[in-house]
């Protein structure tokens, strides 16, 4: 409905109402991506949602809107990676520049954070959108331009080797 | 503290950062274009067409060149310091001369992950 607003009368109240209801999951998976600071990973996202209003009358409801929204902020992620030519190698701090959630010990958030850091981009993308914004595996595939074959194997792999970072941030914590 | 996948995933659900204000909501509204460019989609296929036929000019005016002179391998690495430097500053001037969707047409779908 908001969508049929925004494409037929380009109704500006109703294309807020969806930056407001798909902000989290398109700046949250930007700035896993990014690291900090959060205003670098905002900006892409502001693009993101400028090239999304643009391109809504292409949107065909085959999947989701955040997964679509999610395929252009790969896109603009990779746009990005290309113009600036930067490695996405951050320091735990910058890393951990995340928002906490409510309930959640700060330790954890920092030493997910950074462990999702030392992943690959593929990995840490394919974990991000399935597990932290919870799109299937179909999806992720489809906003990463991969088979789904290769996103299983990605996630599969990702968790061994988060899992196994948050193994040893433990028992360093714990010797401490 | 992680026994299994599950509590990685229930981990990451969890914690996984939502930034969200409405500070973020007016930044992108007042970003957008005012509602009187809708006529840039025709703006953006002018442009692709004027890259695409910069492209073209270049390339048949080396076919020219290459037709009117004796030919051979000295006029092909003549015509390649000619064409060059031509159509990077043309891209550097203009964006790029191909578009980047037809390119990864040609990567048969595999996306630049570096």
């Amino acid at each position: 409905m908001l969508i049929a607003r925004v494409v037929h009368d380009d109704d500006r109240a109703a294309f807020g109402e969806l930056v407001r209801r798909h902000q989290p999951i398109v700046r949250g998976f930007l700035r896993r991506m990014l690291g900090a600071p959060s205003e670098y990973s905002d900006d892409v996202a502001q693009e993101t949602f400028i090239k999304a209003h643009r391109a809504i009358r292409g949107f065909r409801g085959s999947a989701t809107f955040a997964a679509w929204l999610c395929a252009i902020a790969a896109n603009e992620l990779r746009a990005e990676w290309r113009r600036r030519k930067r490695r996405a190698e951050f320091d735990d701090d910058e890393i951990a520049d995340a928002l906490p959630s409510a309930d959640s010990e700060p330790g954890v958030q920092r030493d997910i954070a950074a462990g999702l850091a030392r992943l690959s981009e593929l990995q840490r993308a394919a974990l991000v959108l399935c597990y932290e914004y919870g799109l299937t595996h179909e999806e992720a595939a489809a906003v990463l331009g991969c088979p789904l074959g290769t996103v299983k194997s990605h996630v599969s792999r990702g968790k061994a080797r988060l899992r196994e970072w948050l193994g040893c941030q433990r028992s360093n914590h714990d010797r401490k | 503290m992680i026994e299994n996948d599950d509590a990685l995933e229930r981990l990451l659900a969890r914690d996984a950062p939502r930034p969200a204000d409405g500070n973020f909501t007016q930044r992108v509204l007042s970003a957008l274009p005012p509602r009187s460019q809708r006529t840039a989609g025709w703006r953006r296929s002018f442009e692709m067409a004027t890259r695409c036929g910069l492209a073209l000019a270049l390339l048949v005016s080396a076919q020219h060149w290459y037709v009117a002179s004796a030919g051979g391998a000295d006029t092909v690495v003549a015509l390649a310091l000619f064409l060059a430097p031509a159509l990077a500053a043309a891209s550097r001037l203009c964006g790029p001369l191909i578009p980047r969707g037809f390119l990864r047409f040609f990567r048969f779908g595999v996306r630049d992950w570096r």
